[in-house]
């Protein structure tokens, strides 16, 4: 899941930058209005959260572009973050095409469950953990498990892991990996997300004694359910 | 006294009514006994004298009645009828008039009812607008009287330009509390977001807790200034115990050795100059340039001056604060070289929490400020700036009777810093 943080007060934005890859998010930082719109049509996010307060551009239009203009993808999520607490202007963000609304000052904490809340909305499902047969994905608690076995997993791999649970039964291509699971830092040619996707699959196949995630041929990578498994 | 006794319309109208009612009563009065007089005495017959003297005797004879002539108990019998008929019609004369002055009153107290309630309408009118505002605090209400310009109408704009003001005022008040806790919530957001990193990571190193106490102690500062400028804000009058002599150019060396170390961690160069009338350095220039004031106050101004052009220079560049006079007046003048300030935002710039739009950061309440420490003093600032060259902002006050400049006139403003060379 890739994020970016848009905030003019650097401060601020690497502090809530740090917090969330720590939960294993890759995410990009922009610090004025303009910055956001070209990594925005740069990159696919799957989240923005968005300080309204931009010194070029006021961040309501910012979020009404993302909303209304072809270049940007319109599945990101935006989480309007804020100072501005009247309830008019809650309101015309969310009229905007805001997702959601957090006033500052916040708890990271709170920041963080907000942006499981919205990414989970596009996958099937009501509360923090992703299911596929046995295995069990807590986002909120960052943990994984077959059969309520836990299995040991990177941050990356983690993040890796609940991109495919997230999209279960898709073909993802390399490039979709980078994207969505890596932040701008990585180099484009890099083989990390093979790599990364190799120890996955060895864990996982491990831990449920079949692999669980199938390579196919000169598209990408698929998260299965093990074969012949019912038990569910 | 019941309530309706209380009121000014029951006391105008009976006044009125009282009034009438003696003029009526004094008049009735005058023609009763005026009446009375001329029909009290008894028409003498003709050709015959009333009175005669003897001239034997000198003894006085009524020849009414002392002596009877032939016919003259005839004409007894018709006096005495006459008199009657008088007593009868004077009488008559009587009742009539009090029956009417009683209704006369009646009269005159329903007219000065409606008289006084057609003039007291309209402060009722005031009255009723008064109490509903008082009760609901709905400022936007008017009383909008209409008709002719007199006395009511008068009061009744007044009034209503008063309600103008107090709801500019408490609609300013209420964005003001609005603005700097917006204001206030950036740096707060930014030290909990930043110790809070700090405390859940169990891992964390100690620079990164250092990292993370540097920024939430910056973000402290900044709270700190936004308090200090709402002190100040709210402070509207320079009480008369805080007006002492100020001198300028002290003020001003004060606030460059306060702000030299940030300014050198931003790679700026802070001065000082004296200059006269806008530019040309001389003899009298050197001198204390001294006002009377609230020296925290405007202290505070320059600082704020300072700090902007320090957190918005370019690196490498120099802060000039110059002092000096022109006319009248004393000058402090605050001078960068970088990044201006667009004609359309040079308005703005005073205005509460603008934000520049290179900067990022908030003026916060800084220029706000230093206008109003100006204002309270008698004074004005003033700001010449163009884009891409620098800004100068000017405090200009007035200098106490007899200490003005012997110097040459007042020169133009001085725009120092726009153009190189002329920065002292």
């Amino acid at each position: 899941m890739r994020i970016l943080v848009v905030d003019d007060e650097a401060d601020l934005a690497e502090a809530i930058a740090s917090s969330l890859r720590r939960e294993g998010y890759a995410v990009d930082v922009a610090t004025s209005g303009q910055d956001a719109l070209d990594r925005l049509a740069l990159n696919p996010y799957d989240l923005v959260t968005l300080d309204l307060n931009l010194p070029d551009l006021d961040g309501r239009q910012v979020c009404r572009l993302i909303r209304s203009d072809a270049r940007f993808d319109p599945s990101t999520r935006v989480l309007m973050v804020t100072g501005r607490d009247d309830i008019e202007d809650r309101v015309a963000g969310l009229d905007d095409g805001a997702d959601d609304y957090l006033v500052k000052p916040f708890a990271l904490r709170e920041l963080s469950a907000r942006v499981r809340s919205l990414l989970r909305r596009e996958v099937a499902g009501t509360d923090a953990v992703l299911r596929l047969s046995r295995l069990e994905l807590d986002t909120a608690r960052r943990t994984v498990a077959w059969a309520s076995a836990p299995i040991e997993l990177t941050t990356k791999e983690f993040a890796l892991l609940r991109y495919f649970m997230s999209h279960p039964g898709e073909v993802l291509s390399q490039e979709r990996l980078l994207e969505h699971v890596w932040d701008e830092m990585v180099d484009p040619f890099t083989n990390t997300a093979r790599v990364t996707v190799g120890t996955l699959r060895r864990k996982l196949t491990a831990a449920a004694g079949s692999p669980l995630i199938e390579t196919v041929i000169g598209a990408g990578y698929r998260l299965v359910e093990p074969p012949g498994d019912g038990s569910g | 006294m019941p309530r309706w006794a209380q009121s000014i319309r029951f006391r105008l109208s009976l006044a009125y009514a009282l009034a009438v009612f003696a003029v009526g009563a004094t008049f009735i009065a005058a023609v009763y006994a005026w009446q009375a007089h001329q029909l009290g005495q008894p028409q003498p017959s003709p050709g015959r004298p009333l009175v005669y003297e003897d001239p034997a005797t000198g003894q006085r004879i009524d020849t009414n009645w002392d002596v009877l002539f032939p016919g003259d108990f005839e004409r007894f019998i018709w006096e005495s009828l006459q008199r009657q008929a008088y007593a009868e019609s004077l009488n008559d004369l009587r009742s009539a008039s009090l029956v009417g002055l009683g209704l006369l009153s009646v009269v005159a107290f329903g007219t000065g009812w409606l008289l006084a309630g057609w003039t007291l309408g309209p402060i009722s009118r005031i009255t009723g607008v008064a109490r509903e505002i008082s009760g609901t605090e709905e400022l936007a209400r008017r009383i909008g009287l209409d008709g002719p310009d007199d006395e009511l109408k008068g009061l009744a704009d007044t009034f209503d330009e008063m309600l103008d003001r107090l709801q500019a005022s408490f609609e300013q008040q209420r964005r003001f509390v609005q603005d700097a806790s917006h204001e206030l919530r950036n740096p707060l957001a930014i030290a909990q977001a930043n110790l809070e990193l700090a405390l859940d990571d169990p891992a964390a190193t100690v620079d990164d807790l250092r990292r993370s106490a540097r920024i939430a102690h910056e973000s402290n500062g900044r709270i700190s200034q936004i308090v200090e400028d709402l002190v100040v804000q709210a402070r509207s009058a320079v009480p008369r115990a805080m007006v002492a002599e100020v001198d300028l150019v002290a003020l001003a060396a004060e606030v460059v050795a306060e702000m030299t170390a940030p300014a050198g961690r931003r790679g700026l160069t802070l001065a000082t100059s004296t200059a006269d009338s806008g530019g040309t350095t001389g003899g009298n220039g050197s001198g204390p340039v001294v006002v009377h004031g609230d020296g925290a106050a405007l202290r505070r101004a320059v600082t704020n001056l300072v700090a902007n052009a320090v957190r918005l220079a370019p690196a490498g560049s120099t802060v000039t604060v110059a002092t000096g006079r022109r006319g009248d007046q004393a000058t402090i003048a605050v001078i960068d070289q970088g990044p201006g300030i667009a004609p359309d935002h040079q308005q703005a710039v005073f205005e509460r929490f603008w934000r520049g739009t290179e900067s990022g950061k908030g003026l916060g309440l800084g220029l706000s400020i230093v206008r109003q420490v100006a204002e309270r003093h008698g004074g004005t600032v003033e700001l010449g700036s163009q884009p891409g060259k620098g800004s100068t902002f000017t405090i200009v006050l007035p200098l106490p009777v007899g200490a003005s400049s012997s110097s040459a006139p007042p020169a133009a403003p001085p725009l120092l810093g726009l153009s190189g060379p002329s920065v002292p």
